[in-house]
């Protein structure tokens, strides 16, 4: 039994519901309390590194009868993901949100965001998934809508409509398991299709889930609402959805129902892998014409989830790790690069590259990070992301995917063709007239773009004990497949 | 052309639904989860109304999610419209006699109304959800009738994030007190059918009926005020 994993979720809501009343009285409370909470948040997560998987009976009510939250490896390594990225971008909100009225209300959803995430990620139940799942997707609609410009209003509500299409799909499912299998638990319906064996309607089910979570993944063709929703949320809310919004709600809960409830089956496989491929491709391309930094970094995160899916699908060890440790290094960099991303247009009030040039002269600490950020996205040693990427195209190889890993090696060199467009468009030649006067960003600003550079270091370097702690143990889970019902019901 | 690919599409959808449908014992015995619930729910939970022993007790975790999808939508609301305001005041045309005479008669007997749907949640149909609709009716009547009456905002916002912190203490007790598990019910359970038992079912239900109340009437608020 383990007693934090409540904490994970309670925490942030609670966080949410005191803060407004708090506001009231000081107004700064807010991004205090978001970042005490989220310090709190990273502690309990890395705390519960190496812990055996153990479930956690909410109001002592054993599975299948009330609700269970469940951790192994694999929620371990999301939990831990998306606590560090939340920390890092509070750190930034905190000087970054200035500009924007509201803050209460900011944190408020905020820290709503990352509990409903952590809800999804911990949960073993079908219904309090999609529970969650609209938590954090409500509240990802509010804060695309927060700047309240044209621009952003008419972002969100492309995004609110698709999206609501997508948990549709997915309640629908929900709807059509339950009366299956007549329970709710995610443990118990694998036990049940296990017995039974697996009929048209199941089959139904799991493409209902690979649509709807495949559209809050943004995979090619489900992806058209993310390059005009992140690119129109603030920078901060940019990252946390690039980086580990459509991780969550999306990949992981796509293969948590595949591997362990479902099971993979090679039909599945090959059909998220074409998924995968697709995302690659088509988003890689359609990357390069963009003038927009955000919208190109948009369509990036399409294309680096891709490689995520075309891992974790693949089945193997070696492709899973790969496509685990490539969401993490993703969630990384392309937080990283929002941030920056926000950081220049902070200073510069534009996003476009074509009015950009020799920033490096007057911002050095975010051109430093952001060229980090860049060159990891495009796969150069030792950043973490040359690593990620040399997985997977090894694990596609070993496994006779020859076009596959082509298309996969190609894509690489398409992505670091288009950023390094973007590095001369921005931090090299001449500085325009207009933007003679900018200056660096703020200090907390800074911290949290050095850290996160520092991180994709780090992570390339130190990737035997990341393996070792986190990547194997969330690798074993979703090898065991099915045996998750043990794990549920064995303890 | 994107007539017949829709049409496509949503034929395709159709027979999945239909095959799903046709895979469902439907009329057969109930759901293994339902039997169990009535079955026991009585004895474990002390409460006599079925509905609500699920609702807050067995998956009493699903509507504190509920609760916060709410929440949400509340104030991602209020965040979208907040820069909209402080737009001048229109004179509003006042509402006949008949009308607002009425409104002001029928307010406080369906705030009452309200009130004793959510405290006997556990006894009778209904709960917080439904008492705290029946509440926001209340005061959307008012908008009818007494045209230029307000909610205060301060106050609506209060009780609401109140409502919520209420449920999440409850639940952290039981961390404390309830053997280690959040949202187990510590309390007594009393007598079966009597207005103090099921432990703690009736707190987070009085909870949520204020919650949701203040919450629609907050929405509403909003709404009247984006339209005028």
């Amino acid at each position: 039994m383990n007693h934090i994993l409540p904490l994970f979720i309670a925490f942030p809501l609670g966080a949410a519901f005191l803060m407004l009343i708090l506001a009231k009285l000081w107004r700064r409370i807010g991004g205090l309390f978001a970042f005490l909470i989220s310090l709190c948040l990273v502690i309990f997560s890395i705390s519960n590194i190496g812990k055996e998987p153990s479930i956690y009976r909410m109001g002592n009510w054993p599975p299948p009868w009330g609700i269970v939250l469940v951790s192994d490896g694999l929620s371990t390594l999301l939990l831990l993901t998306i606590s560090v990225i939340a920390f890092l971008v509070i750190i930034f909100s905190l000087q970054y949100m200035d500009r924007y009225t509201a803050k209460p209300k900011y944190y408020a959803l905020f820290m709503l965001l990352v509990g409903g995430m952590n809800g999804v990620v911990l949960t073993g139940d079908f219904f309090n998934l999609f529970v969650f799942l609209e938590i954090a997707s409500i509240a990802s609609y509010a804060l695309v809508a927060f700047g309240c410009e044209h621009e952003e209003l008419e972002a969100s509500f492309k995004y609110l409509i698709l999206s609501g299409v997508a948990s549709t799909f997915i309640l629908l499912g929900i709807a059509i398991l339950y009366s299956l299998t007549g329970t709710l638990n995610m443990a118990d319906v694998a036990r049940t299709i296990g017995t039974k064996g697996v009929n048209s309607a199941v089959l139904f089910c799991t493409s209902l889930f690979i649509m709807g979570f495949g559209l809050k993944a943004a995979l090619v063709p489900f992806h058209p609402w993310l390059p005009d929703a992140h690119p129109a949320a603030p920078a901060p809310i940019s990252a946390m959805l690039s980086g580990v919004l459509i991780k969550a709600l999306g990949v992981y809960a796509l293969i948590r129902l595949i591997f362990n409830v479902f099971g993979l089956s090679s039909f599945i496989s090959s059909v998220l892998m074409v998924l995968g491929g697709l995302s690659m491709v088509v988003a890689g391309l359609l990357a390069i014409g963009q003038d927009d930094l955000k919208r190109m970094l948009a369509y990036s995160s399409i294309s680096q989830i891709g490689y995520v899916v075309v891992g974790l699908a693949l089945g193997t060890p070696l492709g899973i790790v790969g496509g685990l440790f490539h969401l993490m290094n993703h969630a990384t960099f392309k937080a990283l690069l929002f941030l920056s991303s926000g950081a220049i247009e902070y200073s510069t009030d534009t996003r476009k590259l074509s009015l950009m040039g020799g920033l490096s002269q007057r911002m050095p600490v975010t051109t430093t990070s952001a060229t980090v950020g860049f060159l990891s996205i495009s796969g150069v040693p030792p950043l973490n992301g040359f690593w990620s990427k040399l997985i997977i195209v090894i694990a596609l190889v070993q496994a006779g995917h020859y076009i596959l890993a082509s298309v996969a090696v190609l894509v690489s060199f398409l992505t670091i063709l288009y950023f390094m467009k973007v590095q001369r468009n921005l931090f090299f030649g001449d500085l325009p007239a207009k933007l003679a006067k900018i200056k660096e960003v703020p200090s907390l600003m800074r911290i949290a773009l050095v850290v996160l550079a520092i991180m994709c270091l780090a992570m390339g370097l130190l990737y035997p004990l990341l393996s070792s702690t986190v990547l194997n143990p969330a690798r074993d889970v979703l090898l065991k497949g099915t045996a998750y019902v043990q794990t549920v019901f064995g303890l | 052309m994107r007539a017949i690919i829709s049409l496509f599409l949503i034929s395709v959808l159709a027979w999945g639904i239909a095959t799903a449908l046709n895979e469902i014992p439907f009329g057969a015995a109930k759901t293994k989860v339902g039997e169990y619930y009535i079955g026991r729910g009585k004895e474990q939970t002390g409460a006599s109304n079925i509905v609500t022993s699920v609702v807050v007790n067995y998956r009493g975790f699903d509507t504190l999610g509920e609760v916060t999808v709410l929440f949400v939508a509340a104030i991602g609301l209020g965040a979208v419209l907040a820069t909209r305001r402080k737009k001048e005041k229109r004179d509003v045309e006042p509402a006949s006699l008949v009308l607002y005479t009425g409104c002001r008669l029928l307010f406080p007997l369906i705030l009452l109304f309200g009130a004793y749907i959510f405290i006997h949640g556990h006894l009778t149909p209904g709960g917080g959800f439904q008492g705290g609709a029946v509440v926001a009716s209340a005061f959307v009547l008012v908008y009818l009738g007494c045209r230029g009456r307000r909610i205060s905002e301060t106050a609506s916002k209060t009780v609401e994030s109140l409502g919520g912190l209420v449920f999440i203490v409850v639940g952290l007790v039981g961390l404390a007190v309830g053997g280690g598990y959040f949202l187990s019910n510590y309390l007594p359970k009393g007598e079966l059918n009597s207005l103090f038992s099921a432990g703690i079912i009736p707190i987070i239900y009085i909870a949520i009926g204020f919650k949701v109340g203040s919450e629609l009437a907050g929405v509403i608020d909003h709404l009247v005020e984006e339209s005028e």
